[in-house]
C-alpha cells in the first residue's frame, strides 16, 4: 500500500501542471534551491572557522549548540509562515479500501517531503563530520545528529499540529513572533539565558541517550497529537470544507455611485480582500513602505540620486507593481464572465488605473515620516509617485495583456508561482529603468533638479493624457483578449 | 436575430466546428443537442466572442460580434462556472450584474421576485459565497443572473445538468414564460433529448462539428432524436 502511495505522489509531483508547463520558472526556481543549498553547505563546512573567530578561546561546539535553539525558533516561524498542509490530496483515497490509518499515515508522512527537513542538514552534517567526529567519536556524532534531526522534525508535527489547530488563522504566526520576540528581549536583558539553555540541552547530547530518547519523545507525541487531530476528522466534508469562507460582506454602495467604473473598482476591493492570495499581496506592499529605511539609513545613498530614485519607486509603486502584475490573472476563474458582459475594455482598464492612483497616493503619504531622515525624500518620493501614476501604471497594465495563466484565488500566498510568466520578469525592467533613463541626462548635463523637474513634468503630461494611454492598452486588451480567455480556461 | 456564416474552428490539425451556414430567427427557440465533443460549447463560444473562429463570422443583430460589444446589451449568457465570481455572495453577484445594466437594487429584487420557486430558499438572502456554494445551485445563480437584464437573447449550455428534478420542472416553466414575450430568441443545448424537445422550437444536432439535422419539433421529433443517438 505505502508503495502506492509513494508512488502517486511522486506522480503527483511530476506531473503538476506548474512543474510541466513553466519550464522558465522551473529553472529560476531550481537555481535558486541549488544557490540555498551550496550557500548552506558552505555555511556548515566553514562554521567552526567563523564561530572560533567570533567567539576566540571557547569550545565551537558548545558556542555552535549554544546557537540552535536561537535557530530553531527561527526554523519554527518560517515553518508556521511557508510550510503548506497537504489536506486535499488524500480524499481519492477515503472511499477505497484502505484503513482509515493508513491514510492518515500517508498524510502525516506528507509533511517528510518538505524541503525544510533538508536544508539544515546541509549544515549539520558537514559539521557533524568535520568538528564533532575527531573531538568527540562516532557515537557522539549519531547521538547529536539524532538529536537536531528529531528536533528539526519535532518542530514540522509541532507547526502542522498548530496551523490544524488554528485553521491555518492569519494571526498565529504574528502571535508566535511576538511570543519569541519576547523571549529574546527577556534573553538580552539577561533575565533568562536561552544560550545557556541550549548549550546544556545539546551538549548533554553528545553523550547521554537520554536527550535524544526525550527528543524523540516528543516528535513521538506531536505525531500522536497530529494523528488523533486528523483521525477524528477525515470525514469528507471537514476535511474540504476545513478553510471555511469568512463572510465579511461589507458595504461598499460608496463606489456604486461612480456608474460602471465605480462597480469594477467595488468587486475588484472584494478581491482582493476576500482572497488568501491578493489580501497577502496587500500586507507586502505596505511592509515595502519600510523598504526605505534600507536605504535611507546610508549616507552615500542618502546623498546620490539613483539609489532614491529606485527606492521611491518600490515605496509608493509597490501595490501596483505587485498587484498589476497578475492583472487579469486574478480574475482568471470568471474571466468568461467578464468578456460577455456588457463592460468595455477601456472602463475596465480604467478602473485598475483608478484602483493604483489612491494605493499610491496613500503609500506616499504614509512615507511623509521620511522627512525626519531628510527632507529631500519627500520631494523625490513625490516625484516618484506622480512616476508611477502618470507612466509606470500604464507600463504595467500594458503588460498585463500579455499575461494568460490562470491563478487560483484560494491557494496560498507564499512561494506561489501560479500565473507567473515571462512577463512578470520583463515588466520589472522598463518599471525601473525607465525614470533613471529619463533622470539621467537631465541630472548629467544639467542639475539633479532639472532631472526630477523633468520627471516630474513628463509624468504629469502622461497623467493629464491618461485616457489616451488606457485607450492604446485597452485596445491591446481586444486583440489578445481571446489568448487570454483561452489561457485561463486551461486548468 | 443570429446569422452564422462559413464558421469554423479547428484546435490544431482538428476541425471542432464547420457550419457554413446557420440562421437563428428572432422569437425561435433553439435547441442544440450533440454528443460530448460534438463542438456544442465550442460554437456558443464563438458565437459570444470568447473564442476567435478560424474563419467565417457571427452576426447578431444585424453586426459582427468581433469588435464590437453592442450585443452584450441585449444579450444574456450562461455557458459554465466560469461566468461566476466566486468570491461574492448571490446577493452581492446579482446587484453586480444589475449595476452593469443600470438596474438598481430594489429593480434586482423585484426582478428576482419571479425566481423565488426556482431559488427554493437556497440562494438569495444566504451569507455564504457562490464558491461554496453546490454546482446546482451555482447553476441557479448563473441562469438567474443571465436572465437579470431581461435580455432580448439567452443563450444557456446545458441549463438542465445538475439540477434537481423539480428545478428542472421549474426552469422549463422559467423558459417556456421567457419565450411567450414575442421580443426573445432562446438558445439552449443540452443532453437531455426529453427537455430540450419540450423546449424549444426548432432542434439542430451537432455531430463533429458539423450540422446533421434541422428539425421543426413535433409529435415525432424525440423518436427521431432517440433513433438517431441510439445508432
Amino acid at each position: 500500500m505505502i508503495k502506492y502511495f509513494i508512488y502517486h505522489k511522486w506522480k503527483e509531483s511530476i506531473r503538476s501542471t506548474v512543474f510541466q508547463k513553466n519550464l522558465v520558472i522551473n529553472i529560476i526556481l531550481g537555481l535558486f534551491i541549488l544557490y540555498f543549498m551550496a550557500s548552506f553547505a558552505l555555511l556548515g563546512f566553514f562554521i567552526d572557522a567563523i564561530l572560533s573567530e567570533n567567539f576566540p578561546g571557547r569550545n565551537v561546539i558548545y558556542v555552535f549548540n549554544g546557537f540552535l535553539l536561537y535557530y530553531f525558533g527561527v526554523e519554527l516561524i518560517l515553518r508556521l509562515q511557508l510550510q503548506e498542509l497537504p489536506v486535499l490530496s488524500v480524499q481519492p483515497y477515503m472511499h477505497l479500501p484502505i484503513s482509515r490509518k493508513n491514510v492518515v499515515h500517508y498524510l502525516l508522512s506528507q509533511n517528510l517531503t518538505s524541503l525544510f527537513n533538508y536544508f539544515p542538514l546541509l549544515v549539520f552534517i558537514p559539521f557533524a563530520i568535520k568538528v564533532l567526529l575527531p573531538e568527540s567519536g562516532a557515537l557522539s556524532v549519531v547521538l547529536w545528529l539524532g538529536s537536531v534531526i528529531s528536533f528539526s522534525l519535532f518542530l514540522n508535527y509541532l507547526c502542522t499540529f498548530i496551523k490544524r489547530k488554528t485553521a491555518e488563522g492569519f494571526w498565529i504566526v504574528p502571535a508566535v513572533i511576538l511570543l519569541f520576540a519576547a523571549i529574546a528581549f527577556l534573553d538580552y536583558q539577561g533575565i533568562i539565558e536561552l544560550s545557556a539553555v541550549s548549550e546544556a540541552i545539546f551538549n548533554a547530547s553528545l553523550s547521554n541517550p537520554l536527550i535524544l530518547a526525550i527528543i524523540i519523545g516528543l516528535l513521538a507525541l506531536t505525531y500522536y497529537l497530529n494523528f488523533m487531530l486528523v483521525y477524528s476528522n477525515t470525514y469528507l466534508d471537514e476535511i474540504s470544507k476545513k478553510q471555511k469562507s469568512n463572510i465579511a460582506v461589507g458595504n461598499y454602495s460608496f463606489f456604486e455611485r461612480f456608474g460602471q467604473i465605480g462597480q469594477l473598482i467595488s468587486l475588484e476591493i472584494k478581491l482582493i480582500f476576500r482572497n488568501k492570495r491578493s489580501k497577502s499581496v496587500v500586507l507586502t506592499s505596505s511592509l515595502f513602505i519600510l523598504y526605505g529605511l534600507v536605504f535611507y539609513t546610508n549616507d552615500i545613498y542618502l546623498e546620490g540620486n539613483y539609489m532614491l530614485i529606485f527606492a521611491g519607486v518600490f515605496i509608493t509603486g509597490m501595490f501596483m507593481m505587485n498587484y498589476g502584475q497578475f492583472i487579469p490573472s486574478w480574475e482568471s476563474s470568471y474571466f468568461d464572465g467578464i468578456l460577455t458582459s456588457d463592460i468595455d475594455s477601456e472602463q475596465y482598464f480604467l478602473s485598475k488605473y483608478y484602483l493604483f492612483v489612491p494605493t499610491s497616493l496613500a503609500a506616499y503619504i504614509l512615507s511623509l515620516p521620511y522627512a525626519f531622515i531628510s527632507w529631500r525624500l519627500v520631494v523625490i518620493n513625490f516625484v516618484l509617485m506622480l512616476f508611477n501614476i502618470g507612466i509606470n501604471a500604464f507600463v504595467i497594465l500594458f503588460f498585463s495583456t500579455f499575461n494568460n495563466r490562470r491563478i487560483d484565488l484560494s491557494k496560498k500566498a507564499m512561494l506561489n508561482w501560479e500565473g507567473v510568466g515571462a512577463s512578470q520578469f520583463i515588466m520589472v525592467i522598463p518599471a525601473l529603468l525607465l525614470p533613471i533613463a529619463l533622470f539621467f541626462p537631465f541630472e548629467h548635463f544639467i542639475s539633479p533638479v532639472a532631472g526630477y523637474t523633468f520627471l516630474a513634468s513628463i509624468s504629469i503630461i502622461c497623467l493629464i493624457f491618461h485616457k489616451f494611454w488606457i485607450r492604446l492598452i485597452a485596445k491591446r486588451f481586444e486583440q489578445q483578449k481571446y489568448k487570454i480567455a483561452a489561457g485561463f480556461r486551461k486548468e | 436575430m443570429i446569422q452564422i456564416e462559413n464558421i469554423s474552428k479547428k484546435f490544431g490539425g482538428n476541425t471542432a466546428v464547420n457550419i457554413p451556414h446557420l440562421e437563428i430567427q428572432k422569437n425561435e427557440s433553439f435547441g442544440l443537442v450533440g454528443n460530448n465533443g460534438a463542438g456544442k460549447t465550442t460554437l456558443f463560444r464563438m458565437l459570444l466572442d470568447l473564442i476567435r473562429p478560424s474563419s467565417g463570422k457571427v452576426m447578431i443583430a444585424g453586426s459582427n460580434v468581433k469588435g464590437n460589444s453592442n450585443w452584450k446589451k441585449f444579450t444574456g449568457s450562461y455557458l459554465d462556472e466560469g461566468f461566476l465570481i466566486g468570491f461574492l455572495t448571490p446577493d452581492e453577484y446579482f446587484n453586480f450584474i444589475g449595476g452593469l445594466h443600470n438596474i438598481n437594487k430594489a429593480e434586482v429584487n423585484e426582478r428576482l421576485q419571479g425566481f423565488e420557486d426556482f431559488f427554493n430558499g437556497e440562494i438569495t438572502g444566504n451569507k455564504k459565497y457562490i464558491r461554496d456554494l453546490s454546482k446546482g445551485n451555482q447553476k441557479k445563480v448563473g441562469i438567474a443572473a443571465a436572465m437579470l437584464s431581461r435580455p432580448e437573447l439567452l443563450v444557456l449550455d446545458e441549463p438542465f445538468a445538475n439540477l434537481d428534478p423539480s428545478t428542472q420542472i421549474r426552469l422549463k416553466n422559467i423558459l417556456r414564460k421567457y419565450k411567450s414575450n414575442n421580443e426573445n430568441t432562446l438558445l439552449v443545448s443540452s443532453h437531455d433529448l426529453n427537455h430540450v424537445t419540450e423546449v424549444c422550437e426548432r432542434i439542430v444536432v451537432l455531430e463533429k462539428g458539423e450540422t446533421i439535422k434541422d428539425i421543426k419539433t413535433g409529435e415525432t421529433t424525440l423518436k427521431e432524436l432517440e433513433e438517431y443517438f441510439a445508432a
